[in-house]
């Protein structure tokens, strides 16, 4: 039976079980959106614990219109963005990458990097963490989905909720902005 | 004028197919103009270069045990606002009975004690009645 074409699909029920089933299988993920959005880590667990529980009283609103890892990134991203404001204010307008001291990934790193390598490794990162950090919101949230994330620009369109166009115009203003702050920061 | 709007599709153009988001059409016409434009040549190296930067900030996946203990402050974060919707529920189910028993009681006063009529008045003469009857009984003087 096919619904009219007006008609939203039903709303699926969710129970406790199953919540915590969702947060089984995207809790790793939304920590790691955490940790690229320049959380320090014990902030992204508390984030984390934010998105889940908003996740909690919002399921109801989910249409079924969307996949649910669609509607997760945006509930996530969203609590997150709030999350990182309320941190920001906390410390005193501290920037994000002065209190955010997440190990990269040992494999970009370089495991068998000498020490002198690796502290120009770290010092690079931190710089680029800063040049993030330093963009609009709107262009540092389309970078960490398409670029850290691995979106589609269909996929960020839909968490962003903007049009296709949108997505595909701010990613390239945002690397434009974010090369000309990584020039600014003096990095080559 | 036109010629920066034209180079602006151009750049906007090899960013999609950069991310491959180009339709195989486009991409055809995107690997043509690189052939010809060192300009696009140099903006495509430097965002590969950007990518390379922004892979630095990759994070660690959380250890299993991370994620044991996040899961499980998570059960008792839902178990604790469970709690605290019952409880608010129940304290407003309460405070419901508490305002209904209160109307209801004021109501039972007020039909079966306050509004019963009182005969005082007319049983128990006042001391006006008792003038006026008084007053009344007074032989009329004759002139």
């Amino acid at each position: 039976m096919s619904l009219p074409n007006n008609q939203p699909p039903p709303t699926p029920k969710v129970a406790p079980e199953q919540l915590e089933e969702l947060f089984t299988v995207y809790g790793a993920k939304i920590y790691g959106l955490a940790l690229r959005c320049g959380l320090a880590p014990k902030e992204a667990e508390d984030g984390v614990q934010e998105v889940f529980l908003k996740v909690q009283r919002r399921i109801s609103t989910f249409r079924g219109e969307a996949a649910l890892s669609t509607w997760l990134y945006q509930v996530a991203l969203n609590t997150l963005r709030d999350y990182r404001r309320k941190v920001v204010r906390q410390t005193r307008s501290t920037p994000m990458s002065l209190i955010s001291d997440q190990p990269a990934d040992p494999t970009i790193a370089g495991a068998s990097a000498t020490p002198d390598e690796e502290a120009s490794i770290l010092e690079r990162r931190q710089l680029v963490r800063n040049a993030l950090d330093n963009l609009p919101p709107k262009f540092r949230e389309v970078l960490i989905l398409r670029e850290l994330e691995g979106m589609s620009y269909r996929d960020v369109a839909r968490i962003l909720d903007v049009k296709q166009g949108t997505v595909e115009s701010r990613i390239f203003r945002a690397r434009e902005r974010l090369a000309a702050e990584l020039k600014r920061l003096g990095v080559n | 004028m036109s010629q920066n709007k034209g180079k602006q599709e151009w750049d906007l153009r090899l960013s999609a197919w950069f991310d491959g988001e180009a339709s195989t059409m486009d991409a055809g016409e995107v690997r043509a103009h690189l052939m010809e434009s060192p300009a696009a040549r140099a903006k495509l190296q430097e965002w590969r270069s950007l990518r390379e930067d922004l892979a630095l900030l990759q994070p660690e996946a959380p250890s299993a045990q991370q994620l044991f203990a996040m899961q499980a402050r998570f059960e008792d974060g839902l178990a604790e606002e469970v709690f605290r919707v019952a409880r608010a529920l129940r304290l407003w189910n309460r405070a419901a009975v508490l305002l209904l028993a209160l109307g209801l009681g004021f109501w039972v006063v007020d039909r079966l004690m306050l509004s019963v009529p009182t005969d005082t008045y007319a049983s128990e003469p006042s001391a006006i009645d008792t003038a006026i009857r008084e007053f009344m009984a007074r032989p009329i003087p004759q002139n």
